[in-house]
């Protein structure tokens, strides 16, 4: 009992010099993403927070309509039974995708993605999915489409409603939430345009035929069907797309850049639950 | 006599042009190269820039030096705006901070 209390002492000082450390520093984890939710309930009082998981969909009545009945028989079905088989498979070993993650690796897309103390950097879903392969002397999945898109899929929607669980431990991984920060309002390719600019402040403006999706919400639905890929495909996947929009030279998915911005709109996503795997135009 | 010493110049100028145009588009390749590893280094590469350059590079093979130039030139304006950008970026983003 009494070695339980030292632990539990040791990891609550630890707890508060991280955060005083933060705080030092005059970064207010809290403060950024008040203004940030704020900022898009102000833009869209109609929606109340927990509307914006649903996209572009939550502020564009004809297109919820349509995707209502969408959703009726999701396209996406088919990839969430394939990632089903697939994560329930053995691998070579006799292990399985199971034993890599807590609680099996059902009902835990919200912790996703976290920051490894360890290896100072951020771990994506899918990144651990593949971690779990090489560990068990499997071949790497792609990371943009197809079979890890489907056990991301699958694992996602064993998650659906659970509350977004993102921290930031220290100051390791306070810097890779600045830098997912600083690439999301930094206007980039030779169109000039910031994630922010589309996503904050055009939100729900049309380019072309298109709204733009409020930026708030963003990585909650995914893996997502997309109507213009025919099939299911991850968050990066979707990133490079919006960087070769601004014709922005993308980068790898799964890279450093792409993971601390996903971490970035995680914390940002704070409040808001899963609804993975999702559909969209 | 006259028109063969103006042939002659005629010739050389010919010649000295080409060479200036040859010399210039390997000089343009450089430079556009070199600044778009600049921009890539700091994460701000154009989409098409080193498309670009390399289809400068095949416009060369195929002698059409003035395409190539052309392209080198676009290129390498490309990566100085990214560059620039990103030094933008870089001194400016908080900017957009919701307040």
């Amino acid at each position: 009992m009494q070695r339980y209390s030292v632990g539990f002492l040791v990891v609550l000082v630890s707890w508060l010099v991280s955060a005083m450390s933060l705080a030092d520093k005059g970064i207010n984890l809290d403060e950024d993403r008040n203004k940030f939710q704020a900022f898009f309930m102000n833009k869209f009082p109609q929606l109340n927070l927990e509307s914006f998981v649903d996209g572009v969909y939550s502020i564009d009545e004809a297109a919820r309509e349509q995707w209502l009945e969408i959703e009726d028989f999701p396209p996406y079905e088919f990839a969430v039974e394939r990632g089903e088989k697939l994560f329930n498979a053995a691998f070579k070993n006799g292990s399985s995708y199971g034993e890599c993650f807590s609680d099996g690796g059902l009902g835990i897309r919200q912790n996703y993605p976290y920051f490894d103390v360890g290896r100072k950097q951020v771990i994506t879903l899918e990144l651990a999915i593949n971690e779990c392969r090489s560990a068990n002397g499997e071949p790497l999945f792609d990371y943009m489409k197809g079979d890890i898109a489907a056990i991301s899929a699958y694992m996602a929607s064993s998650s659906q409603r659970e509350e977004i669980q993102i921290s930031v431990p220290n100051e390791d991984a306070l810097a890779a939430y600045e830098a997912g920060k600083k690439f999301f309002y930094s206007r980039r390719g030779q169109l000039n345009f910031s994630c922010a600019q589309c996503h904050m402040q055009n939100a729900g403006q049309r380019f072309r035929a298109e709204l733009t999706s409020p930026a708030l919400g963003h990585t909650t639905h995914f893996p997502v069907y997309r109507a213009k890929w025919g099939e299911v495909g991850t968050l990066h996947r979707r990133y490079a797309g919006c960087n070769k929009q601004v014709r922005a030279k993308p980068f790898a998915a799964q890279s450093e850049e792409y993971r601390n911005l996903e971490y970035f709109q995680s914390v940002m996503n704070i409040g808001l639950s899963i609804n993975g795997p999702g559909t969209r135009r | 006599m006259n028109r063969k010493i103006l042939t002659l110049m005629l010739l050389l100028t010919i010649g000295g042009v080409e060479a200036d145009t040859r010399d210039s588009v390997e000089q343009w390749l450089q430079r556009a190269e070199a600044k778009r590893q600049e921009a890539a280094q700091l994460g701000f590469e154009w989409s098409y820039t080193e498309d670009m350059i390399l289809q400068a590079k095949a416009a060369l093979q195929r002698g059409d030096r003035q395409k190539a130039q052309v392209l080198a030139k676009q290129a390498f304006n490309q990566s100085l705006n990214a560059v620039r950008q990103a030094q933008y970026a870089d001194e400016h983003w908080q900017q957009l901070l919701p307040q």
